[in-house]
């Protein structure tokens, strides 16, 4: 069984598997901001992820080859591994499950604003 | 129209990123250029983030506090053994634990920026790391005589050079087995680090037999 994976380090794999052969630093990050919005995300951060996630066997790296764009350094390029996509997706499992409770709580969340269960403690459990 | 950072400033910014991720992290600077400033900034907020991860995937904690404890008892033993008045002075004992820390960040940083396979080297590490505590001793420490630090010091630290053959930083253990490096059949430690470890461990066991025995018939 994957080990959990926190928020941050499941919008990172999300990245990385929406990105395919381009997921590397900058492209990591600038997908992390995007999914992570509004909330900023630094690129420290991102490197700092992406090791955890190596050292835990999620996440595959390899060198590409160098780039004039980047000064003639290479990139290094990230793929998800088998154990990576086990994580995402229970993690995804749950928070549909998440998801789903809310929504059965909160009534339709859709158009028209969120309405707070009524409290009521009468009301049988 | 810049293209890229200025090249000094690259240069510096390089020199301060450890070398097993610098490509990357210097390739990564480059794309996200806009402005010089930008560009430090980006990089001021990035390289301690770097710094700390290779920090952790280059050191096993359990294994710092060994060389730690290794370090300080020795400090603590010579003290006891040739200078026992020191010890009574104010602090003293907590103040010991002051060198072995210098000696373990002087390591830890040494593996980070090490650039071999290998992590700083497991007995000039140690050296380097006793040099600048030795250093920092003798401008805080004038009440322990330099003698005192030095057999405790050069002790503890044959102790950590040993512990480090034996067991590499965690980034550069090989990922065969989770057993001691020396049990396997490798290339641990070059045969000039064996002769350097060699001579000091003589030189290091001629002086305390000289202390004793100076100690000895002086008494």
């Amino acid at each position: 069984m994957p080990d959990s994976v926190g928020q941050f380090e499941q919008i990172v794999l999300t990245a990385i598997l929406s990105l395919r052969d381009d997921a590397y630093g900058v492209t990591i990050h600038a997908r992390a901001c995007a999914l992570a919005a509004p909330k900023k995300v630094s690129l420290g951060a991102v490197y700092v992820t992406l090791d955890r996630l190596e050292d835990k066997g999620m996440v595959s790296s390899r060198l590409s080859d160098p780039t004039p764009e980047r000064g003639g350094r290479a990139k290094r390029i990230y793929h998800l591994e088998a154990l990576g996509e086990r994580a995402l997706e229970e993690s995804a499992a749950t928070a549909k499950r998440i998801w789903e409770t809310v929504a059965e709580a909160f009534g339709e969340l859709g158009g028209g604003g969120r309405r707070r269960p009524k409290w009521n403690p009468a009301r049988p459990r | 129209m810049e293209s890229g950072p200025p090249k000094v400033i690259e240069t510096a910014i390089g020199w301060l990123i450890p070398p097993a991720c610098r490509e990357e992290v210097l390739g990564d600077l480059r794309e996200l250029y806009r402005s010089p400033a930008q560009y430090l900034f980006e990089a001021a907020c990035t390289i301690p983030c770097v710094v700390v991860s290779r920090i952790r995937r280059t050191t096993a904690a359990t294994l710092l506090l060994m060389e730690w404890m290794s370090i300080y008892a020795m400090l603590v033993f010579a003290t006891l053994c040739l200078d026992r008045a020191a010890l009574s002075e104010q602090w003293m004992c907590v103040r010991l634990a002051v060198p072995p820390a210098i000696i373990l960040v002087v390591m830890t940083l040494g593996d980070v920026y090490a650039a071999g396979k290998r992590g700083f080297d497991p007995v000039m590490g140690p050296a380097v790391g006793l040099s600048i505590a030795a250093a920092f001793a003798v401008k805080n420490f004038p009440e322990l005589p330099a003698f005192v630090f030095s057999l405790g010091g050069g002790a503890g630290t044959l102790i950590v050079a040993t512990l480090r053959v034996m067991f590499p930083p965690p980034a550069y253990r090989p990922l065969v087995a989770r057993i001691p490096a020396f049990w396997q059949r490798l290339e641990l430690v070059p045969r000039r680090s064996l002769i350097v470890f060699s001579f000091q461990a003589a030189v290091f066991l001629a002086t305390v037999f000289a202390v004793i025995c100076i100690r000895f018939f002086a008494l």
